[in-house]
């Protein structure tokens, strides 16, 4: 029972809460804020490749029917506004439109579907109780906070659909009468919906005062405990962010597009950082692929 | 039961709209009143609109010309009983042998003090004139005095917005039509005006059409365009003057482009749309680029911008290039720089009517410094409007060059002691 992982999507979302965080907290970082195109790439392939291991058919549809659209979009736009830049390709409207923006308009797009789809597979591992178990003790408040809004939507939803049967029971149907009858049917309807959430909104508070919550001293449950594997899988993040570290302070990744493309480590001895960073960002598909692989042997072996 | 629910619901609703629309009018900033048949407006009314700040309108008519004086209340310094009576009429044989056109009007102001206050008169012409512009005209002791020009607002009827401080006793207003002429012998300009050099003909300097050689008029009588510049009230002239038509003459302190006024014997800003060009004829000018300021300040400028920074300073040699007639500054630096393979950002900016010169070479504004930028001189002074405002005459000297200091480091010194 003890060696169970706790449950989710996949093997990597089984281990520790602090191991993958701070996989996504590096991954979004150099997302967000590194515009090379070498470990944009890397950053990408991967994420791509992790969304579909974990949502299957699911994340595939969605990169290409939406991300695909807005990748195009963004990569456009940029050079129809920015027209900054050495090579002229054409003019248009009398400005010119750059080489340098447009290549500087693809890398955005890349950076900004990236993200995208990083935090799509954010919200499938880290699920609500583990962002609960890691700020829990730091910031009580805020965390419960997160967590009660995070289940708002789905939870207002099953309620509204409640209090419409119960309304219809007794004759008020909001889809039935001449278009006043019904939009006051409806009202009605948001008004106990309101007055609802805000009384389970103070109930929700006195019974977690109730409980003690945020005091000092309490402890509170979680399914979560450090194993073997967790020091191993933090070992193997430290190492990569390490290295890819280095190769920052080393200036490795250091890119400009304006007025012209200037892109650092470029040179063959940049490769280790980039692999250390492939292997960072490959870390997920690894441990899932491990995973698949013992399970096949073990079934053959049975 | 239900009835009267009803009935106070909609009892409701009327109180509602009422009270919105009595709102509206009551926020409504300006006045119209029908003047009476004497012209006599109280002292009382103004000493109202001064404390309310509001715009007074006052709507008289003369035979078939109707007239509307606009008052600024807010400007209104001594609040004085006036009589606003005009008598307006065909001006006959009074002007003979100096100015003739086929509409000729006598304007006769009943009262010639008027208040100190920012006032605009608006006369309205029974139908469409087939003229761009008036001229006004007072009679001196020896020769007619040319006041101002103004032009016509062309809606239905035409119609012309006056600066009102420029009129008193008994003025006469000259439609510019095809029948218009001055004689240059009896005609002098308004007093203090600049010298008459640049009347009539425009000196031969970029006349491509007849359009642009109308506007190039408008310097020779700049001291009555600048003088009538002060009293005329911008919301006045809005209000009453068709929107595409640039007003020069009927303004505040600044022109409908928030141009402050221009220096005496500078040219004009000429408002693009309203030029045509000719390709047919061709003119050459002196174009320059250059960023040498960035020399003496090389702390400042952007660490990856120092890639573009030529080592001299200078972008575009000093050189000779050609234009044709009708064009701007601007199109000129459009030209060439597309001509050069010289990477050149602009942004038009509609609330100035110009393009707005972002950056040349890939440096752009904010580059070396947050007072830095790209601006331009023509025979060495530094117009105080946009490029493509500049109609350029030939022979015309152009320097693009780049500031990091508002201008200070780039002679603007010189300006101010001249």
């Amino acid at each position: 029972m003890r060696n169970l992982p706790a449950s989710g999507p996949d093997a990597f979302s089984g281990f520790h809460p602090a191991v993958l965080l701070l996989y996504f907290c590096v991954v979004l970082f150099f997302g967000m804020f590194s515009l090379h195109p070498v470990l944009l790439a890397i950053t990408f392939f991967s994420e791509f490749l992790y969304s579909v291991l974990l949502k299957g058919r699911k994340a595939l549809k969605f990169n290409v029917v939406y991300m695909l659209p807005i990748t195009v979009l963004v990569a456009l736009i940029n050079p129809l506004v920015n027209h900054a830049g050495v090579t002229i390709l054409f003019y248009l409207n009398g400005n010119p439109v750059t080489w340098e923006a447009a290549v500087c308009g693809m890398v955005y797009a890349f950076a900004f579907i990236t993200v995208i789809i990083t935090f799509s597979c954010f919200n499938q591992v880290m699920t609500s109780d583990k962002l609960m178990y890691l700020f829990g003790k730091l910031i009580p408040g805020l965390s419960l906070m997160f967590s009660m809004v995070l289940r708002f939507v789905p939870r207002y939803q099953a309620q509204i659909k409640k209090i419409a049967a119960a309304q219809k029971c007794i004759g008020m149907d909001p889809a039935h009468g001449n278009w006043i009858r019904r939009v006051k049917n409806g009202v009605a309807i948001l008004s106990v919906l309101v007055t609802w959430a805000l009384e389970n909104a103070i109930e929700t508070a006195d019974s977690m005062k109730a409980r003690g919550f945020g005091l000092k001293g309490r402890t509170s449950f979680s399914v979560f405990c450090w194993r073997k594997r967790d020091r191993a899988l933090l070992t193997a993040e430290l190492a990569g962010f390490g290295a890819v570290l280095a190769g920052l302070i080393a200036g490795e990744f250091r890119c400009g597009y304006f007025p012209a493309i200037r892109i650092a480590g470029l040179e063959p001895k940049a490769a280790v950082f980039y692999a250390a960073y492939a292997l960072f960002c490959l870390l997920p598909a690894a441990v899932d692929g491990k995973e698949a692989l013992t399970w096949n042997r073990l079934q053959s072996a049975g | 039961m239900k009835l009267q629910k009803k009935f106070i619901k909609i009892l409701l609703i009327l109180c509602l709209v009422f009270g919105l629309l009595s709102g509206c009018s009551v926020s409504l900033p300006s006045r119209q009143t029908e003047l009476s048949t004497d012209g006599l407006v109280e002292k009382q009314v103004f000493e109202d609109a001064r404390k309310n700040a509001r715009m007074l309108t006052f709507q008289g008519k003369s035979g078939e010309f109707s007239y509307s004086w606009f008052f600024n209340g807010s400007s209104v310094s001594s609040p004085a009983s006036q009589n606003l009576k005009v008598d307006i009429e065909k001006a006959g044989s009074d002007l003979k042998g100096a100015v003739s056109s086929s509409d000729l009007l006598k304007l006769v102001f009943h009262e010639n003090h008027l208040i100190q206050a920012q006032t605009t008169l608006r006369i309205d012409f029974p139908g469409r004139l087939d003229a761009q512009k008036v001229r006004i005209y007072r009679k001196g002791t020896e020769k007619i005095i040319r006041l101002l020009e103004a032009p016509l607002n062309q809606d239905k009827t035409s119609s012309v917005t006056i600066p009102a401080d420029s009129t008193g006793g008994t003025c006469y207003l000259a439609v510019m039509d095809s029948s218009f002429t001055e004689n240059p012998d009896r005609v002098s300009a308004a007093s203090g005006s600049s010298p008459p050099g640049g009347s009539g003909t425009s000196s031969g300097v970029n006349s491509g059409s007849a359009d642009s050689s109308a506007v190039s008029k408008v310097p020779s009588s700049s001291a009555a365009v600048s003088r009538a510049g002060q009293s005329g009230h911008p919301s006045a002239s809005r209000k009453s003057g068709n929107p595409s038509r640039p007003s020069a003459s009927s303004s505040g302190g600044k022109d409908r482009y928030q141009t402050d006024s221009i220096p005496a014997g500078k040219p004009k800003p000429v408002e693009p749309q309203d030029v045509q060009k000719n390709a047919k004829k061709i003119f050459y000018c002196t174009l320059s680029i250059d960023c040498k300021t960035i020399l003496n300040n090389m702390d400042k400028l952007k660490e990856n911008k120092k890639s573009v920074l030529p080592s001299d300073g200078v972008i575009f040699k000093s050189q000779q290039v050609l234009f044709y007639s009708g064009e701007s500054v601007f199109d000129v630096l459009q030209r060439e720089t597309k001509k050069n393979g010289i990477q050149m950002e602009y942004q038009s900016t509609p609330g100035y009517n110009s393009s707005y010169i972002v950056g040349i070479h890939n440096l752009y504004e904010f580059d070396c410094g947050e007072l830095s930028g790209w601006t331009y001189q023509v025979n060495g002074w530094r117009p105080n409007y946009g490029c493509s405002r500049y109609l350029l005459k030939d022979g015309d000297v152009v320097q693009w060059r780049y500031t990091c200091n508002l201008g200070k480091d780039i002679g603007d010194h010189e300006k101010s002691a001249s």
